[in-house]
């Protein structure tokens, strides 16, 4: 760690924005058990680039940035995981309730939110999930306004109707 | 702006009561960070600090290589042309070469992975920078023609393994260097991943294809880190003592120094 002051500003980052990685890994598509992990990782990049940390983004889109690129890679490395794994150990860890801490609908939220592709899952998640306005979105990732509101259009739209489609299923099933 | 329909909403707001880490988990992340920072350990991803633009602005797939690609083409390019004698000391010793704010061009030992750049152009044109200022040495230079033997055996080994490199990434380009980098790639992620038996694997084979390839330096940085991760320290000092014999300059030296404290 560097000075007092440098590791003051990193603890205060962390604490107030702990829960920001945490949530937004999850929702990014790291499983519940490798989520304090690469919350880990996303702060050790943090740490290291808190100086370089301009402020021409808001704190929290900076983190969510980086936590976009540690989540691709833990994405990643579950997928070579499963590709070497036997298809019935693929299917039984499919079954099994690895992300039992979360609810049902969360989990339902996290699944169809790795439908979207990368743009609208980020725009969702900050705006609809986070609470961001558009400005912000578009100021921190260099978009337009208009570009962030028309992937959070998309991105409602794909996930509304596969929530409706779902459910249409589910209905099927219990009738 | 309209809201989201009635059944995303319920969604949404189910989400966010249940979605909050335990205060628990919050002091244990923040201990081991202290912990890997205290030990030097890089991040196994690391951002440069314009990254955030481009993570929405269209840059996908592959950033994390490019780096590695960078160093791919200007190794690969000196396998063609005669001026590789200018380009061989990059591929192997930029990290040393680099200015003082080295690990924006090129890194690649243990989990010090691999650094986003704005765009290949630009990447390219910092390493090609590094590179001219390494032409003013001679030592690094004639370090290089010593290099030109090893990189046509190395090119050669690859195309005798391309079938099984091919299998890994077929889209990757053949060539030695490519192959070398896919290894040390293949070691460091799994080193990232704490699947040391798996990058030490990847470091071995690499020492098998490759002895005196381009990427030596950090393959064995990585062997020490790897063998101090796997506990091994009798095996892990003679890396290091080795490491620190052979590359007496290398940036990576004090973090191969202290792999196992």
């Amino acid at each position: 760690m560097g000075d007092l002051a440098e590791r003051l500003d990193f603890d205060a980052v962390y604490e107030a924005h702990h829960g920001f990685v945490w949530r937004s890994a999850l929702r990014l598509g790291v499983t519940e058990a490798n989520v304090d992990d690469a919350v880990h990782d996303v702060f050790l990049v943090a740490h290291r680039r808190l100086d370089e940390f301009e402020g021409r983004a808001s704190i929290r889109t900076w983190l969510f940035a980086i936590t976009m690129r540690i989540a691709q890679r833990y994405r990643r490395t579950r997928m070579r995981k499963e590709r070497r794994e036997d298809a019935y150990a693929a299917s039984a860890r499919a079954t099994a309730p690895d992300d039992h801490a979360r609810s049902e609908a969360a989990q339902t939220l996290h699944r169809l939110l790795a439908t979207l592709d990368e743009d609208k899952r980020a725009v969702f998640i900050l705006s609809e999930l986070e609470g961001l306005t558009a400005q912000e979105i578009a100021d921190a990732f260099s978009l337009k306004v208009p570009t962030v509101y028309s992937r959070l259009r998309a991105a409602r739209q794909e996930l509304e109707k596969t929530v409706a489609r779902e459910r249409a299923r589910e209905q099927r099933r219990s009738a | 702006m309209s809201e989201p329909n009635d059944a995303l909403l319920e969604l949404i707001r189910a989400e966010a009561i249940a979605v909050e880490p335990s205060a628990e988990a919050k002091a244990k992340t923040k201990a081991k960070i202290e912990a890997s920072v205290a030990a030097g350990i890089a991040p196994p991803v690391d951002l440069a600090p314009s990254a955030t633009a481009s993570v929405l602005a269209g840059s996908k797939g592959v950033w994390w290589l490019v780096p590695l690609t960078i160093v791919a083409m200007v190794g690969v390019g000196s396998l063609v042309r005669e001026s590789a004698v200018e380009v061989a000391p990059i591929a192997r010793s930029s990290p040393a070469e680099a200015p003082s704010d080295g690990d924006q061009a090129v890194s690649t030992v243990g989990k010090e992975a691999v650094h986003e750049g704005e765009g290949s152009g630009a990447d390219l044109g910092g390493a090609r920078a590094t590179l001219d200022g390494s032409n003013r040495d001679a030592g690094r230079v004639r370090k290089a023609r010593r290099i030109e033997p090893e990189r046509a055996k190395v090119a050669s080994t690859a195309k005798r393994s391309s079938a099984r490199d091919e299998v890994e990434a077929p889209d990757a380009p053949r060539g030695g260097l490519e192959a070398e980098l896919r290894l040390v790639r293949r070691a460091q992620l799994a080193f990232g991943d704490g699947a040391y038996d798996d990058a030490l694997a990847a470091i071995d084979e690499h020492r098998q294809r490759f002895p005196t390839g381009v990427l030596t330096q950090e393959r064995e940085a990585l062997r020490a880190l790897t063998l101090c991760a796997l506990q091994r320290s009798r095996e892990a000092a003679k890396v290091i003592q080795a490491f620190l014999d052979a590359y007496p300059t290398s940036p990576q030296r004090e973090r191969v120094r202290a792999a196992c404290r």
